[in-house]
């Protein structure tokens, strides 16, 4: 069960850009479908899947092909934990960003996408670096500090 | 006889998967089509697609010749008295079918079968006893998965009508002894319907030699197209048998009233039939003949002998079903102790681009009577070679490491 669902949201992601996991997608969905329903996974999903990586492994070391075997459902676990608290994480930074955007107006110097107009002008002359400094106009010194002073670093010192 | 030449033959053979080639040995489900009846088909296609047996035309009596030939053709190669004994099927299952529907068994009927009937001789029995009443009665394998004549004989009597029964097992390549089984049966006035869907595409099955009454085998097995089947019967049988499904050309004539039904085997093919693929299958029948079905049988046997050798020393791995690979054919079929033959299947595939059959390959009530789960099978046919057998072999000691 608990690999069709992390499947579904994997291949549903793949399945965008490629029509090959657009198959298994499909697969993984019936199957979710199937199990949420109490009724057995007709497609074999799991096992296809489990065959699938455990082949993949066994070329690779047998030892590890051994242990995924046999410890599928609780190792498809573990991942769909993963996947599940990343999805957490991840929705809640998209929450974050979207609200607030990338700024925070107690340190102007995070205003790494996102101006926020009347703290930061970005309006920095290019200035006159060394070969290996990094100049004002490089995207890492978008943001200024409040002042339009150009800054030139170089490895550990600061020129201006 | 020699296999690597007849894979030129093969399309599908000369495609590689992930830069590897085909090791395909799933030939009791379905053989690959040489270029001669993928040809065969495709001049029906392209020079004269007309109706066979209906338009006076000049392209409908090229079809109508063709499609007649390609009847002789069959005829000839199971040894059928004449072309009229050959009826036109979609597959065994459809043969088996009319059968069980247009013999007119009656209730206290008894029909009897092994018990490693393939479903399609199994169900349409089942169903009649139920709507008729007719009795089953299933001949149980000795311990050692050999044909029990001895418990056949006990079973025959005078109330059996009907000995349906499979020739080769699709499960795991047994020959059953049919010679007995026929003369057995006939001393007690049994007809005997052979379902000779794995015996006909690998040996020599001569339907008078053997006295069997009908058999039934496909094309899809044999190198013939999908869809394709035939149905043998003795003629005096067949005129006397009414057919199952009727309407355009099954008849004579016509009335409001009435019909008079055309003698056989045009009474039991009913509507417009699958012509191309019909021509397809006597090209099949040619190529198979060319060949020589002795060379196959003897390259078959061969293949499993090695086989069968090399997985005797394969821990955890059982073979099923009968164990001596002379009897057995080409096929094996086995289980991994630890590992599910679904997966042992993908594996081979992923692996090794080894094709297989896993499940219970519609003999589902051998192996439930057996608590067995599943196998794996590999069946063999003419265009496999020694290569292809290590290759499995290969694929297959990797794969028992997993245990």
């Amino acid at each position: 069960m608990s690999i069709c669902v992390a499947a579904l949201v994997v291949f549903a992601f793949m399945g965008v850009f490629s029509a090959r996991y657009r198959y298994w997608a499909k697969e993984a969905f019936d199957c979710v479908g199937r199990r949420v329903t109490l009724r057995p996974c007709k497609t074999e999903f799991n096992q296809k899947v489990r065959a699938k990586i455990t082949s993949k492994l066994l070329k690779k070391s047998q030892k590890a092909a051994r242990f995924t075997h046999k410890h599928f459902e609780a190792i498809s676990w573990v991942f769909t934990i993963i996947l599940f608290v990343s999805l957490i994480l991840t929705a809640g930074g998209l929450y974050n960003l979207f609200t607030y955007g990338t700024c925070d107006p107690a340190q102007p110097d995070s205003c790494i996408f996102t101006v926020q107009e009347g703290v930061c002008a970005p309006a920095c002359m290019p200035c006159n670096c060394g070969p290996h400094e990094i100049g004002c106009d490089a995207p890492e010194y978008k943001a200024c500090n409040g002042n339009c002073q150009c800054v030139c670093e170089s490895m550990g010192s600061v020129t201006s | 006889m020699d296999a690597k030449k007849i894979r030129e033959d093969f399309p599908v053979l000369q495609r590689e998967i992930s830069g590897k080639p085909i090791v395909y040995f799933d030939n009791a489900c379905m053989t690959l089509k040489p270029r001669q009846v993928i040809q065969a088909m495709n001049e029906y296609y392209e020079n004269y697609s007309a109706c066979v047996g209906r338009s006076i035309h000049k392209l409908g009596n090229e079809a109508t010749e063709k499609y007649e030939n390609a009847r002789k053709t069959i005829a000839k190669f199971i040894g059928a008295k004449k072309e009229k004994e050959v009826i036109f099927t979609r597959n065994t299952t459809e043969g088996i079918n009319l059968l069980a529907n247009s013999l007119n068994l009656q209730k206290g009927d008894i029909v009897l079968a092994s018990d490693r009937e393939h479903n399609s001789n199994l169900i349409p029995w089942q169903i009649l006893g139920k709507k008729k009443g007719i009795e089953r009665r299933i001949v149980k394998s000795k311990p050692d998965e050999t044909f029990d004549i001895e418990g056949f004989k006990n079973m025959m009597s005078k109330d059996v009508k009907v000995v349906s029964i499979i020739h080769s097992s699709n499960l795991d390549g047994y020959t059953l002894p049919i010679k007995e089984i026929v003369d057995i049966a006939k001393d007690n006035k049994a007809l005997v319907i052979l379902d000779a869907a794995q015996s006909v595409p690998h040996k020599e099955v001569n339907v008078r030699k053997l006295g069997v009454d009908f058999l039934a085998f496909s094309g899809h097995k044999m190198l013939g197209p999908t869809g394709t089947g035939v149905l043998y019967g003795r003629y005096d049988l067949l005129e006397n048998l009414n057919p199952f499904m009727v309407g355009g050309d099954t008849v004579e004539r016509t009335t409001y009233d009435s019909f008079r039904l055309l003698p056989p085997p045009e009474k039991f093919e009913a509507g417009l039939q699958n012509y191309a693929s019909m021509i397809g299958l006597a090209e099949a029948v040619r190529y198979l003949d060319r060949v020589g079905r002795e060379n196959i049988e003897k390259h078959e046997k061969e293949l499993s002998r090695f086989i069968t050798g090399e997985m005797q020393g394969m821990d955890g791995l059982k073979i099923i079903g009968v164990q001596d690979p002379e009897l057995r054919g080409g096929i094996i079929s086995f289980e991994i102790d630890g590992i599910e033959y679904h997966d042992v299947a993908i594996m081979l595939d992923d692996q090794a681009n080894v094709m297989v059959r896993s499940g219970q390959h519609c003999v589902h009530s051998w192996f439930n009577a057996r608590n067995i789960p599943g196998s794996v099978r590999a069946s063999l046919y003419l265009y496999n070679t020694k290569e292809d057998a290590e290759t499995f072999i290969e694929a297959l000691k990797t794969i028992t490491k997993l245990r």
